[in-house]
């Protein structure tokens, strides 16, 4: 039998269902279908059809439970395991439930898995859910610390909604001015490779699957107008070598560093959803980068220093169109023209006879890029490369897709002589116009060739532009919907809803708010406050903001503190108030719960000699006087003679409860 | 405590057996001197106490059995013309007696009804412009068959209001009702009883009960039982001052059946629902144990020291 009403058991039901969801579609399907069961188990037990399970029961599931997740994880070194494992144990001790306390316990941990949800997802939506969870938890919790049935019905949700929105200043005032500390420590998330994106490497193949996402890559707001779509190429990464038939970053000798001013800055502010590669997407030749542990790689990339689990804001400067008047050093040359043997033999040939017809390394180039024009084909739908899959690609399907023309034209430019690599990245954006920004999804994903050109430096040569100019003038939606290649998948889906008119607008809107949630609320970080801080206090250093924001924490605590004990609006308690409190202070818990505050002292009494006899005989001076005082009116029992008993009850007390422990 | 009410006491639970809360509030109801409603489905015993109370109390009793058809003068009397000394001659109804048991109240008309609280609340009957007053003490014990039953006319708010205590008997427990089923003949025990008081003794106890002391605490505990009543969300109708006199008197009485001369709080969570219950307009229509319950939640509320 339950000690709770059964409205109050809904409630609880209902909010732990809720905080539970945001974790549904990530837990394991055995441990969903566990809470499910568990959550079904305890609704038939408040509503009487079955019976609390014996405590083994319980306990074997637990045990069982834990065995599961062991196995699931392997090691518990890993956020999920121990996400996971709180999730588990926040539903099993519904196996056990009996009473107010037990229910006020459960609740309690819902405010430890509101916090586990952040752990996972920082959006807007998720913070709604969570707190609408949250509010649902201060629900029950006053559904079940009400005792009359009568107000059980909205009467708990509307005073904790109510609580709730007077909380809301405090909330705003801490997120702005409470120091951001940056974690002690960490425990990597599992989830990277769940995360769509580049990977550091290129195989053929590897660009054509991740164009069927739709999943977000990064967003950017320029300082001013936008560049043309067709000049935005997102360098994300330089692969300089080949290994085992692909592309990979390799360690190419560090390059002198560049001199030569570029034609043109440009300072924009990029916010970058979590990528399974530590490196960050830039236009062109990124001059300078702030944010959260990032540097600049010597090849003209960012690299963060550690792994993108979160959206992580950089406000980054750019040069357009920059010109490298620097040599490459003899190292240098030699890695960019390096080549394995025996590979790719007839496009080695290609690029060797090429070097022989064609002087200037120019007239090479267009060479290239006037076959690809010719006899090429750009699809999405390329089929399978066999053997030496560049030169299947070139002498063969000539069918591909812009991984296949970078990487082949980068082979083909080797071999002729001229020292180039290929770059990984993304290529356009779609211009979201009502929050004027960039947004640039994983569809977008590109690849194309640089090339050393004597006097110029690198210049970028984008095959595929030759080959499907479209995709560079007007997006990969433009070029998906008139290719025979077939995209399928979410992207594709993301293109139909362009067709829809107002539903397009509206999901054009809410991704600009969601921009805002992340520029404004996820990525206010220890950078942003200060400078949001100094706008204000100008003189302001970060080594002052902890001590400061300390110490306004401090006097905050303080003053309210004062205003508890001192407050004139407080209800002064009196004389006999306090006494009473004392006294059933001094009962224990078990006794406690059982009264209410409309149990005189008598009833305390008897409910404790039920309870603990031995204590109860103790506190038989304290009720005598104060009865005396309060009850017969007798004048001859002094205050402080009650007080004193009070005190020496407590004492007693404490030294029985001491003693008998041991 | 006092040995005779003591006696009195031990007197009726041989009579009433396992109702000692019961039975306490009755003669309770009585010190305090109140009237009594009984309330409870037939067969629970609400005659046998009436009956008993009368007995034990050694008090001169009468008993009417409403039904539809009973006119005022059934209870007042009625005066009649005496052809000899050519003049009306005043014949006093059963009202004229120190307990009138009226039994199943709420099936008489409420004309018939009013005629009875009327003279409860003046303590006399006037008929053809003079005044006769009616003994004292002075008791109704009133039972009554729960609302819903067929062919009844509910008591009015302010006539209930007469009434300082409703009680309600229940069944009795198992050990009870088996001494009950084995013992038998209950009502010949009643009548068998002999009286255990007198008249007088009675008016002193009531004396006593006045005199029992009520603390500031106390006043102030029955001021915020009364005032928290009137805001409280089960409730749509709180409590008066009357009915906050009437809780002060019931619990003074009730103490002093304890054995005490002061109040203590728990005196007056004591007689606070069976005080209370016919003062109060709930919201919710639940059956009398859910009212009952509400009550309860509301003495868990208010604090006993503030």
């Amino acid at each position: 039998m339950m000690m709770v009403q059964r409205p109050a058991l809904l409630w609880m039901l209902a909010s732990q269902s809720l905080m539970l969801a945001p974790h549904g579609s990530r837990m394991p399907l055995w441990m969903l279908i566990g809470c499910f069961v568990i959550v079904a188990f305890t609704l038939a037990r408040i509503q009487g059809h079955v019976r609390l399970p014996s405590k083994w029961v319980a306990v074997a599931s637990v045990f069982l439970g834990w065995g599961l997740l062991w196995r699931e994880y392997g090691s518990p070194m890993v956020v999920e395991f121990w996400v996971d494992l709180l999730l588990f144990m926040y539903t099993a001790k519904l196996l056990e439930l009996v009473s107010k306390r037990d229910v006020a316990q459960v609740m309690l941990l819902s405010f430890f898995v509101a916090m586990t949800h952040f752990l996972f997802d920082e959006s807007m939506l998720q913070t709604i859910v969570t707190f609408s969870g949250l509010v649902m938890v201060m629900a029950t919790l006053i559904a079940v610390h009400s005792s009359s049935t009568q107000t059980l019905g909205r009467q708990p949700l509307k005073l904790a909604s109510f609580a709730f929105l007077q909380a809301v200043p405090l909330l705003v005032i801490l997120f702005v001015f409470f120091p951001r500390l940056s974690p002690f420590w960490t425990i990597p998330l599992e989830k990277g490779t769940a995360v769509t994106g580049l990977s550091d490497r290129l195989m053929l193949g590897d660009i054509h699957s991740l164009v069927q996402s739709d999943a977000l890559a990064f967003r950017v707001n320029f300082a001013a107008a936008p560049p043309a779509s067709r000049d935005l190429y997102w360098r994300t990464l330089v692969l300089s070598e080949i290994s085992e038939g692909g592309w990979v970053v390799g360690s190419p000798p560090r390059p002198k560093t560049a001199i030569g001013t570029p034609a043109e800055v440009i300072d924009y502010e990029l916010l970058s959803q979590p990528m399974r590669v530590p490196f960050i997407p830039s236009l062109d030749r990124i001059l300078s980068v702030e944010g959260a542990s990032v540097s600049l790689d010597p090849l003209g990339f960012v690299r963060s220093t550690s792994v993108l689990q979160t959206v992580s804001q950089y406000q980054m400067r750019s040069g357009l169109n920059p010109v490298d008047g620097v040599d490459l050093s003899k190292a240098e040359r030699a890695a960019y023209l390096a080549l394995p043997k025996r590979t790719n033999p007839l496009a080695q040939a290609h690029g060797a006879a090429l070097a022989e017809n064609h002087q200037a390394p120019d007239a090479r180039i267009q060479a290239v890029l006037a076959w690809y024009f010719d006899d090429f084909t750009y699809t999405l739908n390329p089929g399978a490369s066999e053997g030496d899959s560049i030169d299947h690609f070139l002498f063969e399907t000539r069918r591909g897709f812009c991984e296949h023309f970078a990487a082949s034209f980068t082979w083909i430019m080797r071999a002729a002589g001229i020292p180039a690599r290929v770059v990984l990245g993304y290529q356009g954006g779609a211009y979201n116009p009502s929050g004027n920004y960039i947004e640039v999804r994983q569809f977008d994903a590109h690849a194309w060739s640089e090339v050393w050109v004597q006097g110029e430096g690198w210049r970028r040569v984008d095959p595929t532009a030759f080959v499907a100019p479209e995709r560079i003038e007007a997006g990969m939606g433009a070029s998906a919907a008139g290719m025979d290649g077939l995209m399928t998948g979410k992207a594709w889906d993301y293109f139909q809803m362009q067709s829809l008119g107002w539903l397009f607008d509206l999901q054009l809107q809410l991704q600009a708010l969601s921009h805002l949630w992340d520029r404004v609320v996820v990525n206010y970080d220890q950078a942003q406050q200060l400078r949001w801080l100094t706008t204000v206090w100008p003189d302001l250093e970060l080594e002052d903001l902890a001590p400061l924001a300390l110490a306004a924490f401090l006097l905050g605590l303080g003053v309210i503190t004062v205003g508890f004990v001192a407050s004139p609006f407080r209800r002064r308690l009196s004389q006999e108030a306090r006494w009473y409190r004392g006294y059933v202070n001094c009962l224990d818990g078990e006794a406690r719960d059982q009264i209410s505050r409309g149990a005189g002292v008598a009833r305390c009494q008897e409910v404790w000699r039920l309870t603990r006899p031995a204590e109860a005989a103790l506190a038989c001076e304290f009720v005598d006087r104060f009865e005396l005082r309060l009850y017969q009116n007798d004048q001859s029992v002094v205050p402080s003679s009650i007080s004193k008993t009070l005190l020496v009850l407590r004492v007693r007390l404490a030294w029985m409860r001491l003693t008998k422990k041991r | 405590m006092n040995e005779s009410i003591q006696s009195v006491l031990e007197g009726l639970d041989t009579i009433i057996l396992g109702k000692q809360r019961e039975v306490r509030l009755a003669l309770a109801s009585l010190l305090a001197g109140g009237h009594l409603l009984i309330e409870d489905v037939p067969g629970t015993g609400k005659t046998t106490l009436a009956l008993a109370l009368g007995r034990v109390l050694g008090l001169q009793h009468k008993r009417v059995q409403f039904t539809v058809d009973v006119l005022p003068s059934d209870i007042t009397g009625s005066s009649i013309y005496r052809q000899s000394e050519q003049a009306f001659e005043f014949h006093p109804g059963p009202i004229f007696s120190q307990i009138l048991l009226a039994d199943e109240i709420n099936r008489a008309m409420p004309k018939t009804q009013s005629a009875l609280l009327e003279a409860m609340e003046e303590n006399a009957v006037s008929q053809d412009g003079i005044t006769y007053p009616l003994p004292s003490p002075f008791f109704v014990i009133a039972t009554q068959n729960p609302m819903h039953h067929s062919g009844t006319y509910p008591l009015p708010e302010s006539q209930l209001d007469r009434f300082l205590m409703t009680l309600q008997m229940g069944y009795p427990s198992a050990d009870a009702e088996l001494v009950l089923l084995t013992s038998g003949a209950t009502r010949q025990k009643v009548l068998d009883q002999p009286a255990l008081c007198t008249a007088e003794q009675l008016l002193g106890w009531q004396a006593d009960v006045r005199a029992v002391k009520v603390a500031s605490a106390i006043a102030d505990y029955v001021l915020r039982l009364v005032r928290e009543s009137r805001g409280d969300a089960s409730f749509e109708m709180g409590l008066s001052p009357r009915g906050g006199l009437a809780l002060m008197a019931a619990s003074r009485a009730w103490a002093l059946l304890q054995g005490r001369d002061f109040v203590t709080p728990e005196d007056v969570q004591a007689v606070f629902a069976a005080v209370c219950q016919h003062r109060l307009r709930f919201r919710s229509t639940e059956d009398r144990a859910g009212l009952l319950h509400s009550i309860n939640d509301f003495l868990n509320q208010v604090d006993v020291v503030a």
